[in-house]
């Protein structure tokens, strides 16, 4: 789990520095985007294994996103779990036809979204951050 | 037959020969007569003119001759009585030297030597005797009876009437002609007098006879009517025309006239009638007359005229006789010449009339024959002339005759063959009608039937059918039309079709063009106008659709119309329902979209709730599961994200709720005035972080006119504040944000306008502006943060206020948001009294002491501001109450005797004034007695001298303590309010005590007065109010400053309430808890080290 790459694509910075801690603090490698266009030029540098999307964002939407990354067979692999603010129902269904693989609402759990992150990745959470 | 016309008498009877004869006679002789008869009498007319114009040319110049006569001798006596030498003689009196004499007998001399015509001369004197003269035999002869003396003496030249000479010169006819000798002064000394003899007068006369014709002549007259002259006999003169008064008679002899025959002569009257009247006439007339004259015993023509000279008339006169001599010769001239006319005519008339009627007469002859059966007779020999062509004209008839005669006869021949013919036709003709009524009667039979299916087919026709004639004139009309108009066909027949029914338009109400009118003008089928309906017999309307057609028969000529109307009322209901039924839809899919859009809203707003939510919890989390230790640099960054989180949430609640009050309707305002630049300057200094972090230069401009604005001022504010936020927020880094207030269009608004130097907004995008959760991301967004509720916000309270919002944009350049408001808020808002903050301050109570001896003062004074009061004095009545008027006294000492008036008439002004109604006196007084003020409400009497401790102990008891707690009493049933209260007034350096209840609140008070009240409204059984209305009963906190803090929205009633009571108003969770101690600050002391 040490080293895997996680993308956070966020346009809200408050929340985008709260996973970023969340996560990184747990060792994962994590890097951030502000939008959508940033999230590809990461990308290209950056290959994540799993990427946290806001879905609500100016530009290119997460929802779009998602759709252009799991239509291009180079990031169609990427797990894609959506982290929005959009919890309305029916929101999930867009987000999963999307092609996100997973959906969180805000406000996050901070204690549970690393335990649900490290099932996804197929590895368990240590059960606390890591302090370097 | 010719010989019985000739013995014949009556006209009718005579020859056609004669009778042309006489009419040539009688158009001949007619005229002739009549022309003769004019003729003479207009020759005698011409004669008689002609006559009378050479009477008057002679008598004119026989006047002229006879008055140049006698001027010419009167000029002759003037200009001798101008000579020197007689006036030299009638200046000496007459009897002169030799050689005046000798002078005057030459210049007498010269007279009758120079002119034979002249007698004599003399000179009288001025009593009219002759003193010298030609005549040595008149010399002393008295001659003022004559009456030229007479006249000369009163200075004016006279001439004489011819007169008969003094006998001693032989008795002469004779004119005098005298003239005044001037002497001194031209007074009259004596008269120059020429006789002339009256022959030569009568020369000239008689010169001029027979000069207007045979023997005509002259006579002359003097004044009196007495012949003086005469040109046809000399001697018949002197006699009078006409028989004079006794008067003149006498006046005439006395002055011896005619000498000693005098009166012989006067009374021989040769009566001349016209002449003596015309003489004696001031202005005889002068026109012709004719008169019997004696002198010739004749009739005679004459004309008068007056001299000039002298009052004399002249008649020249013509005898009748020798005029009519001179007629006669012309008529008889004339007669001659008439009568060879006539002759010559009658020979001429006679020869032609023969000539003419020969050929009558040969025609009367042939058509005696013609009517004797004679067709042959015909008229010989033709002339060119109208009888000729009578001839040829009558040869011709009677060839014609003679031919038609021939051809009746053939005619008559041919007519009796046909009759037969005919009668064989006409048995044939009536064989076929006979036939052809039969066939008729088989047609009609066929067209009964088809009308009667006519009938049958329109009577079944669901529309309303009606034809009329040309004229509009219903002919025909199917039951249909029958029920819709309610008029029965048998009555409607022949109505006009507008009486039968009426057609309206159904919007404008008017009466639709006449529908027979419009198909005969146009011709073709029409379907008459939209929305129509029909007004039947009895009144009700129905609406109709219809159309008309002309009816045209087999020539195509229109004969009528026929109008078809489809009652519509059915249709009409069905497309009410279609209507209704469509409104409906659409009424469902405004819900639908309202729904819709509401949805879209808590999605949108749960989103934007959730987003600082998550940064919240998520590092609250954090830093509560211990995750980041205090001392890591990342603690105090988080709790700065979940403060900055924190605020944008509230900032969302707040526009949420106004927003909705404001959709709802349910935002009250509180109109006050409002000083828009302070206002500005409010806001500013909220947002001076954002601005001095960015360094962002800031203009405002306030027109300085803008002093009568009215407006609810948070709202103001709060409208400011989203503009200027927006601006900043959108301005880059050293950039320039202007804010302009300044008159509106009208002089009843106002403008703000809030202009930033930032990225802009693209035109299509400006709609959007103004709607929630539209905020124009476009990429950057997130650099700006907000709620996108702001503007939405500001466009409904800027209208909910009567004004309106806008922006102009270019984007890259800067936008300019601006808000119109009225200056007054509408009408219905209240307008409450400006904020009183009277009986509050910050610092020491304050003392007035009123006392007027300086020693007992001095001492006051000093005590009381030993023990830290403030203290002010007045030394007498009137000073004091000047000074309570000014100001509000926590205290004040009273001392009874005072130098201008009681201390009790003192306390009782200064009870009466509001400002210190219920202010605590102590009375310090030497008067012990308490009766004294007994019935004045005083807090305390204290005697003199004066006990230091007293004073102030009576000063605590009233509650005026210089020691004021220093504590600021938080009422708050919200625990986290109090606490947070109470860490935002510690840290300025106030202690606080907070309190849960109302109750606790007043009794913590009631022990020891605070510095201020922070309070909150809503709260479990005592409230806000209640608390305010019992903590103002303490005596002692009467005056403390309270801030309401509350999340309560006040009514308009509460915010009165409360501007009476509390010193200040703050909502929670909007302001903060700092804008409570900013608001505090103002009434509190600066707080103690």
């Amino acid at each position: 789990m040490s080293g895997t790459r996680i993308l956070i694509v966020d346009d809200n910075p408050s929340n985008m520095k709260l996973l970023a801690f969340m996560l990184s603090s747990r060792g994962y490698d994590v890097r951030t985007a502000g939008d959508a266009i940033e999230a590809l030029t990461a990308l290209e540098s950056f290959p994540a294994r799993l990427i946290l999307m806001d879905l609500q964002m100016p530009g290119m939407d997460g929802l779009e996103l998602t759709r252009r990354l799991k239509a291009d067979p180079r990031t169609s692999e990427i797990i894609i779990v959506a982290v929005t603010a959009n919890a309305m129902k029916g929101d999930e269904e867009k987000a999963r036809a999307a092609g996100c693989d997973g959906y969180v609402t805000k406000p996050i759990d901070t204690r549970a979204l690393p335990r649900l992150i490290a099932e996804i990745l197929g590895e368990t959470d240590s059960g606390g951050p890591r302090v370097s | 037959m010719w010989s019985r016309m000739r013995v014949s008498l009556r006209f009718m009877d005579w020859p056609l020969r004669v009778k042309m004869a006489a009419l040539l006679v009688a158009a001949s002789l007619l005229p002739l007569a009549i022309a003769a008869v004019l003729d003479i009498r207009e020759s005698r007319r011409q004669l008689l003119a002609s006559t009378a114009a050479l009477l008057a040319a002679r008598g004119d110049h026989l006047v002229d001759e006879l008055d140049m006569f006698h001027r010419g001798y009167r000029r002759s006596a003037i200009r001798f009585a101008r000579l020197p030498g007689v006036v030299d003689y009638c200046r000496a009196g007459f009897t002169g030297t030799g050689q005046i004499n000798r002078t005057v007998r030459a210049i007498l001399a010269v007279q009758p030597a120079s002119d034979s015509n002249i007698r004599g001369a003399a000179i009288f004197d001025t009593a009219g005797t002759v003193r010298i003269a030609t005549e040595p035999q008149l010399v002393g002869v008295r001659l003022s009876y004559r009456r030229y003396v007479r006249e000369a003496l009163r200075g004016t030249a006279a001439i004489s009437d011819i007169y008969l000479g003094v006998p001693q010169v032989g008795s002469v006819p004779t004119i005098a002609y005298a003239a005044p000798v001037r002497g001194p002064n031209r007074r009259v000394a004596g008269l120059f007098v020429i006789w002339v003899r009256a022959a030569s007068l009568w020369e000239i006369a008689r010169a001029s006879n027979e000069l207007a014709g045979p023997r005509s002549f002259a006579v002359l007259f003097d004044h009196a009517g007495i012949r003086i002259a005469h040109t046809y006999q000399q001697d018949f003169v002197f006699h009078p025309g006409g028989r004079l008064d006794p008067a003149t008679v006498d006046s005439l002899v006395s002055e011896h006239r005619f000498g000693g025959k005098t009166r012989a002569f006067l009374e021989d009257i040769r009566a001349f009638p016209d002449q003596f009247d015309r003489a004696r006439s001031a202005s005889p007339d002068q026109g012709l007359f004719r008169g019997f004259a004696p002198v010739n015993q004749q009739w005679n023509y004459g004309v008068g005229r007056r001299m000039s000279t002298v009052p004399w008339t002249l008649f020249y006169m013509i005898p009748e006789e020798s005029l009519i001599t001179q007629m006669t010769r012309l008529t008889r001239d004339k007669a001659v010449f008439a009568g060879v006319i006539i002759l010559v005519a009658l020979l001429t008339g006679t020869l032609f009339a023969a000539v003419i009627l020969r050929p009558i007469g040969s025609l009367s002859a042939a058509t005696r024959a013609l009517a004797g059966g004679d067709l042959t007779a015909r008229v010989p020999g033709h002339d060119s002339d109208e009888l000729g062509r009578l001839g040829v004209s009558f040869n011709a008839m009677a060839g014609q005759i003679e031919a038609q005669s021939t051809s009746l006869r053939r005619a008559r021949d041919e007519l009796e063959v046909r009759v037969v013919e005919r009668t064989a036709e006409l048995v044939q003709t009536t064989k076929d009608l006979e036939a052809e009524v039969v066939e008729r009667t088989r047609a009609e039979d066929a067209l009964r039937e088809s009308e009667q299916s006519l009938a049958t087919t329109l009577n079944s026709i669901g529309d309303a059918v009606i034809a009329t004639d040309r004229a509009g004139r219903v002919i025909r009309m199917n039951p249909t039309a029958e029920r819709l108009t309610g008029w029965p066909l048998a009555e409607a027949r022949d109505r006009s079709l507008m009486e039968v029914f009426r057609i309206l338009n159904e919007k404008t109400r008017q009466s639709a063009e006449d529908p027979v009118a419009r198909v005969l003008r146009e011709g073709v089928v029409v379907g008459l106008a939209n929305h129509t309906a029909l007004i039947a017999r009895d009144g009700s309307e129905r609406p109709i659709a219809d159309s008309g057609a002309p009816i045209r028969d087999a020539g195509g000529e229109i004969t009528g119309v026929v109008l078809v109307f489809r009652d519509q009322t059915d249709e009409r209901k069905m497309e009410v329902t279609r209507l209704k039924s469509r409104e409906l839809e659409a009424q469902s899919l405004r819900v639908q979209e309202a729904s819709r859009l509401k949805s879209q809203f808590l999605a949108n707003m749960s989103h934007e709730l959730r987003t600082p939510l998550n940064a919240i919890i998520g590092f609250s989390e954090l830093l509560h599961d211990g995750a980041v230790r205090p001392e890591m640099p990342q603690h105090q960054e988080f709790l700065g994200h979940i403060l900055t989180s924190g605020r944008h949430l509230l900032q969302l609640i707040n526009d949420v709720l106004d927003l909705s009050k404001v959709e709802a309707g349910k935002l009250e305002f509180h109109p006050e005035a409002v000083n828009v630049s302070d206002l500005i300057g409010e806001v500013l200094g909220i947002l001076r972080t954002t601005v001095a972090s960015k360094a962002i230069r800031i203009e405002t401009h306030v027109d300085p006119g803008l002093t009568d604005i009215v407006l609810d001022a948070a709202r103001l504010k709060q409208v400011l504040y989203n503009y200027i936020s927006n601006a900043l927020k959108f301005t880059p880094t050293g950039g320039l944000v202007i804010v302009r207030a300044a008159a509106g269009d009208t002089s009843a608004t106002f403008r703000l306008e809030v202009e930033d130097s930032g990225i802009g907004v693209a035109p299509e995008n400006i709609g959007r502006l103004f709607i929630e959760f539209q905020q124009l991301d476009s990429g950057s967004a997130r650099k700006h943060p907000g709620t996108g509720l702001g503007l939405a916000l500001t466009k409904r309270l800027v209208e909910a206020q009567g004004g309106a919002v806008g922006v102009r944009s270019t984007a890259g350049t800067g936008s300019t948001f601006h808000a119109v408001f009225p200056r007054q808020a509408p009408a219905g808002a209240s307008i409450p009294e400006p904020r009183s903050f009277e009986g509050a301050r910050a610092g020491a109570p304050v003392v007035l002491v009123i006392e007027d001896n300086e020693r007992d003062q001095a001492t006051l004074v000093q005590a009381l501001t030993e023990a830290g009061y403030a203290v002010d004095t007045a030394a007498t009545g009137a000073q004091a109450l000047a000074k309570c008027r000014a100001q509000a006294f926590d205290a004040i000492t009273l001392d009874l005797l005072l130098p201008d008036m009681s201390g009790l008439e003192v306390l009782r002004a200064i009870r009466a004034d509001s400002r210190n109604h219920d202010v605590p006196v102590i009375v310090v007084t030497v008067v012990t007695e308490t009766g004294a003020v007994a019935g004045f409400a005083v807090q305390d009497l204290l005697a003199k001298p004066l006990d230091s401790a007293a004073l102030l102990a009576a000063l605590r008891r009233a509650g005026v303590d210089s020691e004021r707690s220093g504590v600021v009493l938080v009422v708050d049933d919200d625990s986290d309010s109090r606490e947070l209260m109470a860490a935002t007034l510690g840290q300025l350096g106030y202690q606080s005590h907070g309190v849960p209840s109302g109750s606790d609140g007043l009794r913590v008070a009631g022990e020891s007065p605070p510095l201020a009240v922070v309070l909150d409204l809503l709260m479990p059984e005592m409230d806000g109010f209640e608390f305010l209305v019992r903590f103002r009963r303490v005596p002692r906190c009467r005056r403390v400053p309270v801030i309401v803090w509350t999340v309560k929205d006040l009514t308009a009633e509460e915010h009165a309430r409360l501007r009476v009571t509390a010193q200040g108003v703050i909502a929670k969770g909007r302001e903060g808890s700092t804008a409570v101690v900013d608001e505090l600050r103002a009434f509190l002391p600066e707080p103690r080290a």
